[in-house]
This record gives C-alpha cells, sequence and structure tokens, in this order.
C-alpha cells in the first residue's frame, strides 16, 4: 500500500529546523551531529554496545553459559549485578554477550536490505515506467503484510535460526530503502547537473554512480541508523517468540521469554535484558533523528519505520 | 472521488493478488515435506494421501498455484494440515478477539495522544512540550514485549488489581473482558500512542505555520476557532492516515502481545501454526491479514476523501 504524500515532518522538533552542512565539510556535520548532550550521551551508549558485541566473552565477569545451579534465581548483588537465571547463570555476563547476536543480525539484516532497496530504489527511479511500475508494484506486496507477521511467515518457512531470521527483516525491511531511494532519484533525475552529464555522453551506470547515488545518501544514511533500532526490536521479538536465535547462545529476547516464566519473584530475569533491547533501540532512534536533522531535516523520522511494525 | 476510490482499490487488488502469489511460493519453500511434519506422529499413510490430494499437492506448480489462487478468491484457504479445520472459519474464529484488542488500543492511543500532540504544539518548547516529546520518543524505542512484563510486574504481581493474561469474551463477561484486555491494551495503546503524539504535534505544528492560520488570526478570530476550525482540520488529513495505518496493523494481530498474554486473536493462531508447522493455516492467515490491512487502508483513503476536498480532484 502506497503511504499518501503527506508534507507533514514528523520530526518532532520542526522548530528547530537545522541547515543542512555544506557538502564536504566533514566538521560542520560532525558539530551539527553532536550539538546536544543526549545525541553524545546515545552515541556513546552505541560504542559501548558495539564494544559488548565485539569483545563480549572478555568483557563479562561469567561465561554465558557458565551453569552453577546451586547459585540459582539470586536477586542483583555484588557478585551478580543483574542477578542470576534459573540455572545459576549470571545474567549481566549474558546480557553482554547477548549483544553480537543482536548486533550481527541487525547490521547484516540492514545490509542486505539497503543494498537490495536501494538498487531497485535506483533502478526503479531512475528508468521508470514499466521497470517503475513493476519493481515498485512488488515493494508494495511485501508492503501489504505487517512487519512482524510476514517476518514470522518467513522464519516458518526457512525453520528458526540466526540467519533465517537475518533474512526475514532483510525482507521486510527491504521496501523501506526501495521507496525512500525512489523518492529522492525522482527529484534528481530531472536535475541539470544529470542532464549535462547526459549530454556529455556519460554511461547509465555511470550516471547512477557518479551522479544520481551521492545526491541520494543523506537520506539512505538517515533510513538506516532508524532501520538498525527496528532490525533489533523485530530480531528481539523473532527471538523472544522462539523463531531467531537458538539456545545455548544468549539473546536479549529469548533470555525475556525464559524470563517471564519466573515472574515476579525473578524480576532481574526478564527486566535487564528487555533494558539493554530499550535503550539500544533508543540510542539508535535519538541518533538517527540527529542525523536526519543534520542531513535531511525534510525527511521522514523513527515513526514512518515503525508503521506497522507492533 | 467514486473515480479516485476505485483507482485505488484495482491497485490493492493487484497488489492482493501478488500478496497471494508470495504467500503461495512461500509454502513451497519449505524443506522437506510439509504434510508429513504436521501429522507428525500420528502419521497414516491413506490420511496422508488423502491430505495431499485434497491440498492439490500432486499437480503441477502452476496448476496448484491457479488452484490456490482460484480457491482463495472464493474464501477458500483450505483445510489445516494438522485437524483438517477450514482455515477460513479458524481466522474467523480469531477475529472477535483481535478486533476487541486493536479497537482497545487504539482508543487507549487516541485518548493520550490527541490532547497530548495538540497541547505540546500549542505549548511549543514548554515543559509540557518536553515531557510529551521525551515520553513518545520513549514508547517509539520501547519493546512491546518488554512493556507488556513490566505491566505484570506492576499490575499484578504488585499492586494485584489484573489477571496476568487470559481471554474472556466481550458477550460473555463484558467485566471480564475489560479486566483482561486493560494490560494488553495498554501495552499496545501506549506504543501506538507515542507514534501518534509524534505524527499529531508535527501535524499541528505545520497546519499552524500555513498562511490561512495566520490570515484567521489577523481578521481577529477567537484563537479556540482558529485552532478547531482551521489549523485541526487540515492537520487531521495526516492524523487521520496514521491513526488508519496503526489500526489496520492492530488488526493483523499483535503477535508478540497476543502470546505474551495469552490473547486468542489472529497473531497467536499464526504463532501456534508456524511452531506445528501447520503450512495451509500459516499461508491462510498471513494472506487474510494481508487483505484486512488492504481493506483498512482502502478506507482510510476513503475517509480523507470525504474529509479533504482537494484529495478528491487528484
Amino acid at each position: 500500500m502506497t503511504q499518501p504524500a503527506t508534507s507533514v515532518d514528523p520530526s518532532g522538533r520542526p522548530d528547530e529546523a537545522v541547515e543542512p552542512p555544506e557538502a564536504g565539510t566533514r566538521w560542520a556535520l560532525a558539530t551539527a551531529l553532536f550539538d546536544s548532550p543526549v545525541t553524545i550521551a546515545a552515541a556513546v551508549f552505541l560504542l559501548v554496545i558495539l564494544a559488548m558485541a565485539a569483545f563480549g566473552e572478555a568483557l563479562a565477569p561469567y561465561g554465558a553459559n557458565e551453569i552453577n545451579v546451586p547459585e540459582q534465581l539470586q536477586p542483583p548483588s555484588a557478585a551478580h549485578l543483574f542477578g542470576t537465571d534459573d540455572l545459576g547463570r549470571d545474567v549481566f555476563s549474558r546480557v553482554i554477550i547477548a549483544a553480537r547476536p543482536s548486533v550481527m543480525v541487525s547490521l547484516v539484516s540492514v545490509s542486505l536490505a539497503l543494498v537490495a532497496g536501494v538498487s531497485i530504489g535506483l533502478v526503479a527511479g531512475f528508468y521508470g515506467k514499466w521497470v517503475d511500475a513493476v519493481g515498485m508494484r512488488s515493494m508494495d506486496v511485501i508492503f501489504a503484510f505487517p512487519v512482524m507477521l510476514l517476518a514470522m511467515a518467513i522464519v516458518a518457512m526457512l525453520g528458526p535460526g540466526i540467519v533465517p531470521a537475518m533474512l526475514a527483516i532483510a525482507v521486510v525491511y527491504t521496501p523501506f530503502f526501495a521507496r525512500i531511494t525512489r523518492a529522492s532519484v525522482l527529484t534528481v533525475r530531472e536535475e541539470t547537473y544529470i542532464r549535462a552529464a547526459r549530454s556529455i555522453g556519460a554511461g547509465d551506470l555511470r550516471l547512477l554512480r557518479l551522479h544520481v547515488l551521492p545526491n541520494v545518501m543523506a537520506a539512505i544514511i538517515v533510513q538506516t541508523s532508524l532501520s538498525l533500532a527496528f532490525a533489533i526490536l523485530t530480531e528481539a521479538a523473532l527471538s523472544f517468540l522462539g523463531l531467531g536465535v537458538q539456545p545455548p547462545t544468549p539473546s536479549w529476547g529469548r533470555m525475556l521469554f525464559d524470563g517471564r516464566g519466573f515472574l515476579p519473584d525473578a524480576w532481574w530475569m526478564a527486566v535487564f535484558p528487555g533494558a539493554a533491547i530499550f535503550l539500544t533501540v533508543l540510542a539508535l532512534n535519538l541518533v538517527g533523528d540527529a542525523m536526519r536533522d543534520a542531513l535531511d531535516p525534510r525527511q521522514r523520522s523513527a515513526i514512518e519505520a515503525r508503521q506497522g511494525n507492533l | 472521488m467514486i473515480r479516485y476510490l476505485l483507482r485505488r482499490a484495482v491497485q490493492a487488488l493487484v497488489v492482493l493478488v501478488g500478496a497471494a502469489v508470495l504467500v503461495f511460493f512461500l509454502l513451497h519453500l519449505v524443506p522437506g515435506d510439509p504434510v508429513r511434519a504436521a501429522m507428525g506422529t500420528r502419521f497414516n499413510p491413506e490420511a496422508y494421501e488423502e491430505l495431499i490430494a485434497a491440498a492439490g499437492l500432486d499437480l503441477p506448480l502452476h496448476e496448484q498455484l491457479i488452484r490456490y489462487l482460484s480457491h482463495a478468491a472464493v474464501g477458500d484457504f483450505g483445510v489445516s494440515f494438522r485437524n483438517g479445520e477450514s482455515v477460513f472459519d479458524l481466522v474467523v474464529s480469531r477475529m472477535p478477539a483481535t478486533i476487541s484488542l486493536a479497537v482497545a488500543a487504539l482508543v487507549i492511543a487516541l485518548f493520550l495522544s490527541f490532547p497530548l500532540g495538540i497541547l505540546s504544539a500549542m505549548r511549543r518548547g514548554t515543559g509540557v512540550d518536553h515531557l510529551a516529546r521525551i515520553g513518545s520518543q520513549i514508547g517509539i524505542s520501547v519493546p512491546d514485549f518488554w512493556l507488556g512484563i513490566l505491566l505484570i510486574l506492576l499490575l499484578t504481581s504488585t499492586l494485584h488489581l489484573l489477571p496476568p493474561s487470559g481471554y474472556v469474551p466481550l458477550t460473555e463477561d463484558p467485566v471480564e473482558w475489560l479486566r483482561h484486555v486493560i494490560m494488553p491494551a495498554l501495552t499496545v495503546g501506549l506504543i501506538s500512542g507515542s507514534i501518534l503524539t509524534r505524527f499529531i504535534r508535527s501535524a499541528t505544528l505545520e497546519s499552524n505555520d500555513q498562511d490561512f492560520a495566520r490570515t484567521a488570526r489577523a481578521k481577529g478570530l477567537h484563537e479556540s476557532t482558529v485552532m478547531k476550525d482551521h489549523v485541526l482540520r487540515n492537520a487531521m488529513v495526516p492524523i487521520i492516515t496514521v491513526a488508519g495505518i496503526q489500526l489496520a496493523s492492530l488488526l493483523g494481530g499483535v503477535i508478540v502481545v497476543e502470546v505474551l498474554f495469552a490473547w486468542p486473536g489472529l497473531g497467536r493462531l499464526v504463532y501456534d501454526a508456524v511452531l506445528a508447522r501447520d503450512y495451509t493455516v500459516v499461508q491462510g492467515a498471513v494472506l487474510l491479514v494481508a487483505a484486512i490491512f488492504l481493506v483498512a487502508n482502502l478506507v482510510v483513503d476513503a475517509l480523507y476523501a470525504l474529509i479533504d476536498p482537494r484529495i478528491r480532484a487528484r
């Protein structure tokens, strides 16, 4: 279903319209990006999550699957900051180590969606006519399903696991990139510099690569950071349902699911992994919104990406 | 206006056929033998042959596709591999739970977002505005299942106010229905409401910046008239669109929340079918949800064509 074209800027901050920085001045861009302490805090938090994903085992005080039944279901303490689960595993360590599958799934799936979506959007927008019709109608078909439902159907067909989860998330987020890219291409397609390049004999591929793509990059970068946030949410939901990351690999969503069975007494089993998901998504959204304000103030924000994503 | 809606309907129909083809091929990507898998330990060769023949799985692929599409067009989505129930009936039997949850959640979302969004736009830059913006940023980022668990911890474990999960049909016992629906509806409604609050705020701001709002103020209209008849009326189109899309996606079943609260709606149906590898049910339910989604979007289109005459002209 086509999203109706409204001229609303749902950024939540139309009052603080930031002028896009001059092209090529990276410093200006960086200052525009990090002008708020909230954005800086969010970016630092994301660095911590990345470090957890990269060096999780080395940072965690215990192993992810270090079972210690005598110490099961202990509340948070100095020895176990986030308490222990039903098998006596340290929840703090598991939260740290579980950053890797979450980060990996969202990075890989969003990269796949980006490559597929941007290619489809570029070609559809640039060539128009039937190429456009076929490309965008097939994106509409994917859009016809609520995100979680389609992701779940795809995982159902491929069987549960981390790779099917990646593919499923990639498929459901491809149309977002295709639409945004196509819309940007349509606005630059008739620009003078494109005609000029064409008139001196530049081929289609060269035009797309050197002239069209750089001009739609801002929109794509913003979409990427926001999609990463929702990919984390979708992955966590799939793992929560037992369809994503499989034990013994720890994952935030799965830990929440396991913790649900021990409510209300062992509340820490569910509360801390959930907080990790929430804070990561929040940080990605904040950075994404800041990027939009810095790069492309007219563009839609996080909310568009969460349409139909409940 | 009629022509506009007709064109949208034809577009939706094309997309729906595409969705049916996609769903059909998804089933055929399943490695192994779905019928055998669904029958599990109750496997017996005669029933197996019967199911294969009934589902037309012995036909060539293109004939199966045509068969599937033509049957689906008249509401026949086959039978469950597991217990032989009609997929269509299964989906219909889950609709009341999903619809009642979706409506309850939307009511909460609207009650939350309208005052907050408008107030936050009118008092831009004040404390109310900041609170509303922080609140909606949190609501947009929070995982629904985590919010649900926090609500259970608060309302069930600590305050002992509500049952942790379960479903009572509205027609059976409205009070018990209400007690059971509050938490899942709050979970979904708070998140939906956050999304809507942001939209309503920016749509109101946008509309308030237009020339017509300035003109209305310049000719001395009362501020409340300016807001009601000029600013909000023009802000309504994008707001209705977004609220409609929200409702459409809620009607598709909020899978995780339904699982968390043992709410027997559409999302729960698909989830159970996925776990049981009951592919005809997955296929049929997913397709029907897409159809609901498309129809709901069409209704939204019709609604705002009614509200905004400029759209009819397109």
